[in-house]
């Protein structure tokens, strides 16, 4: 700032610098935030999706082809609050399946809570609480369809947690794992 | 270096005519560019980039995309600020309605801060409408640069807020020292700030201006110098915000962006081949600018530098005004490739290129012996030329009449009606809308939803804004459910 300023020069400097702290708060708080979200992203590979033209849908189908779409779900977890996921809902066991990797999933979404945003549709909407704490968390909605889970949005999760037997949470964490 | 304007004063008695007749261009092109705007309506980006605002909240929608996709922060907030994002989409109309009124407004903004509105008189706002009429007549592509919300936002709105900021600093440098300069001082932080954050093809001419300004402020001496320098640093933070944005990195990053000097130098050679056959095309492919650049100049209140300014310069300032609008077309460039003609480019370089055309042409004809009668001869050929010629009004005209455009229109209501209807299947909602017609040149460019999801995200962004389970095509083949299990992708 030059020396032996006026007032009014000074009250222009103020009203830069104040523009300049905004703009530099926000730069930071954006690159600490994104850039960790982006070398994730790098090391997944091939995995990419931005907002716009990410996969709105996510196909789970079988057991083995959801180990094999984690690091996507991740990805869908941390750059897209607008795409749904589908899990097989056919009979018991694929049910059992399709609930424990539900809660896998919220667990995903969880952890990626730096781009959580509630939304109406696949939206995150984490709000700081974990789900195995039982404070109600999260929501998603899921509703079944041609038997399938079809989760969709923020809300509902709960009805959806009544309707479905509570064995199978208890089948989840007897088993020792965390969603 | 004083400047004295004074009225023109080369125009004969039969080119008072003149005014009269660029007024009727002007009113002709500007109706056509409101029936057009009438029948235009959102496609599914508009929507796709409105929606998370609805839904996740204005901040949560801009913080996303600077994250993951560019560093534009206020053309993300833009994305914001309009009829759309409250839900109101039949008032999309309003959009391009505000866009032209602004840039119209702004331009007169520059003009009367260059010199006294007094000075100007009724030249201020008629050259400044007709600086647009002329531009839309003759723009590459209407619906990138104006009928196409989003887009608009990045091509046609940042010289609205240029003008701004050109005319802001050109009265905070003039005002006396007080509350009154403070005020322009921060007019002209604002227009900078939100200038920056639109395109990064202004990157590129904020970074040649404001070093330009910064030079002369220097030599202008230290009180100048001491008012221009927080603009610079605030300058240099907006670019440094932009660039750092996560998105960029992000986005470059899956664009597989080629480096290297290889890649520069292909794209540097493609480039400046379109650059240049844009020029070509758009001198040759109508007969509106040149006459356009005849009147404007002669109307144009005459400007006496103390110091006469000789043709030489004029040709330097030309060269280098032209090489600054190729550097912002690499900025595009750079990171798209050369995989095709970037209209949308080429239509907001044409504002640059009509700047260039109007102040040289202002400083250069005055010193010409201009026969009386040359304005009025101008005038009628460039009224005949956009009532008449080849052009985007005569094609907007021929798309009414021929229906193009009313079939368009009665699709999208029909869209929309079945869209915003509330009664749904609360298991899973399902709205099925027919194919769209041809869709109307002049209006309307893609991307709109797509048939069987492909590409999906489309489709998405209409199930996001009117928030269905599913919007599908009667013609589709493939249901949602069945694309998500992989029976509808190729």
């Amino acid at each position: 700032m030059p020396k032996a300023m006026g007032s009014n020069d000074r009250i222009r400097w103020a009203m830069a610098l104040a523009v300049m702290l905004l703009l530099g708060w926000a730069g930071l708080t954006l690159r600490q935030g994104g850039m960790d979200n982006i070398s994730r992203l790098k090391d997944m590979g091939e995995c990419y999706m931005r907002p716009d033209c990410g996969r709105s849908i996510m196909p789970l189908h079988s057991q083995e082809t959801i180990d094999g779409l984690w690091a996507q779900v991740e990805c869908a977890a941390q750059t897209d609050s607008s795409w749904m996921a589908i899990l097989p809902f056919h009979h018991a066991d694929s049910q059992a399946v399709a609930f424990r990797n539900l809660l896998r999933l919220m667990w995903v979404l969880y952890s990626h809570s730096t781009v959580a945003a509630a939304g109406e549709d696949g939206a995150i909407a984490l709000h700081g609480h974990t789900f195995v704490s039982g404070d109600t968390p999260l929501l998603l909605r899921v509703r079944e369809r041609e038997g399938h889970l079809i989760i969709t949005d923020a809300e509902g999760l709960c009805a959806f947690l009544r309707k479905t037997s509570e064995a199978w949470l208890r089948h989840v964490t007897l088993n020792g794992e965390r969603p | 270096m004083m400047v004295d304007m004074r009225k023109a004063g080369r125009l004969g008695k039969l080119d008072a005519v003149a005014p009269v007749l660029v007024t009727l261009a002007c009113i002709y092109v500007l109706y056509w560019l409101g029936v057009g705007g009438w029948h235009s309506f959102p496609n599914a980006e508009d929507l796709t980039l409105t929606s998370p605002v609805r839904s996740d909240g204005f901040i949560n929608s801009v913080v996303r995309l600077l994250l993951s996709y560019d560093g534009r922060y206020f053309t993300n907030m833009l994305h914001g600020i309009n009829p759309l994002a409250t839900g109101w989409y039949l008032g999309y109309g309003l959009i391009h309605a505000a866009g032209i009124a602004l840039g119209i407004g702004s331009l007169c903004f520059l003009l009367f801060s260059l010199a006294p509105a007094a000075v100007w008189g009724w030249r201020g706002p008629l050259l400044a409408a007709l600086f647009y009429a002329v531009h839309f007549a003759v723009t590459p592509s209407l619906p990138h640069d104006l009928y196409w919300m989003v887009s608009s936002f990045v091509y046609m709105w940042p010289w609205t807020l240029l003008f701004l900021f050109a005319g802001s600093v050109v009265r905070y440098l003039r005002a006396p020292e007080g509350w009154g300069r403070n005020g322009w001082f921060a007019a002209s932080l604002l227009s900078l700030v939100c200038g920056m954050g639109m395109n990064e093809m202004f990157l590129v001419l904020y970074g040649l201006l404001l070093p330009a300004l910064g030079l002369w402020a220097l030599r202008s001496g230290r009180a100048v110098l001491v008012s221009v320098l927080p603009l610079l640093a605030v300058g240099l933070a907006s670019a440094l915000f932009f660039v750092s944005c996560p998105g960029i990195a992000y986005r470059l990053g899956s664009q597989e962006v080629q480096h290297g000097m290889g890649h520069f130098r292909e794209v540097a050679a493609v480039s400046a081949s379109e650059f240049s056959g844009f020029l070509l095309s758009v001198f040759t492919g109508n007969a509106v600018l040149i006459p356009w650049a005849v009147v404007t100049s002669l109307l144009t209140p005459r400007v006496t530098a103390a110091v006469p300014v000789r043709m030489g310069v004029l040709a330097a300032v030309m060269l280098g005004v032209l090489t600054v609008l190729y550097l912002m077309t690499l900025a595009y460039y750079l990171p798209m490739g050369t995989a095709f003609f970037p209209e949308r480019v080429y239509a907001s370089v044409l504002y640059g290129l009509q700047l260039l055309l109007w102040a040289t042409g202002a400083m250069a004809i005055h010193r010409l012996r201009v026969p009386a009668g040359v304005a009025v001869a101008a005038s009628v050929i460039l009224l005949v030329a956009i009532v008449g010629g080849p052009g985007n009004i005569r094609d907007l005209r021929a798309e009414f009449h021929d229906g193009t455009l009313g079939r368009f229109r009665k699709a999208m209501l029909a869209h929309y009606a079945i869209l915003s209807q509330p009664d749904r299947d609360p298991v899973w909602s399902l709205a099925v809308i027919d194919p769209l017609p041809p869709l109307p040149r002049t209006i309307a460019t893609g991307p709109f939803i797509s048939h069987n999801r492909i590409p999906k995200h489309w489709n998405k962004g209409y199930e996001r804004y009117f928030r269905w389970d599913e919007v599908r095509l009667g013609t589709d083949s493939v249901t949602k459910l069945q694309y998500a299990k992989g029976d509808g992708k190729q």
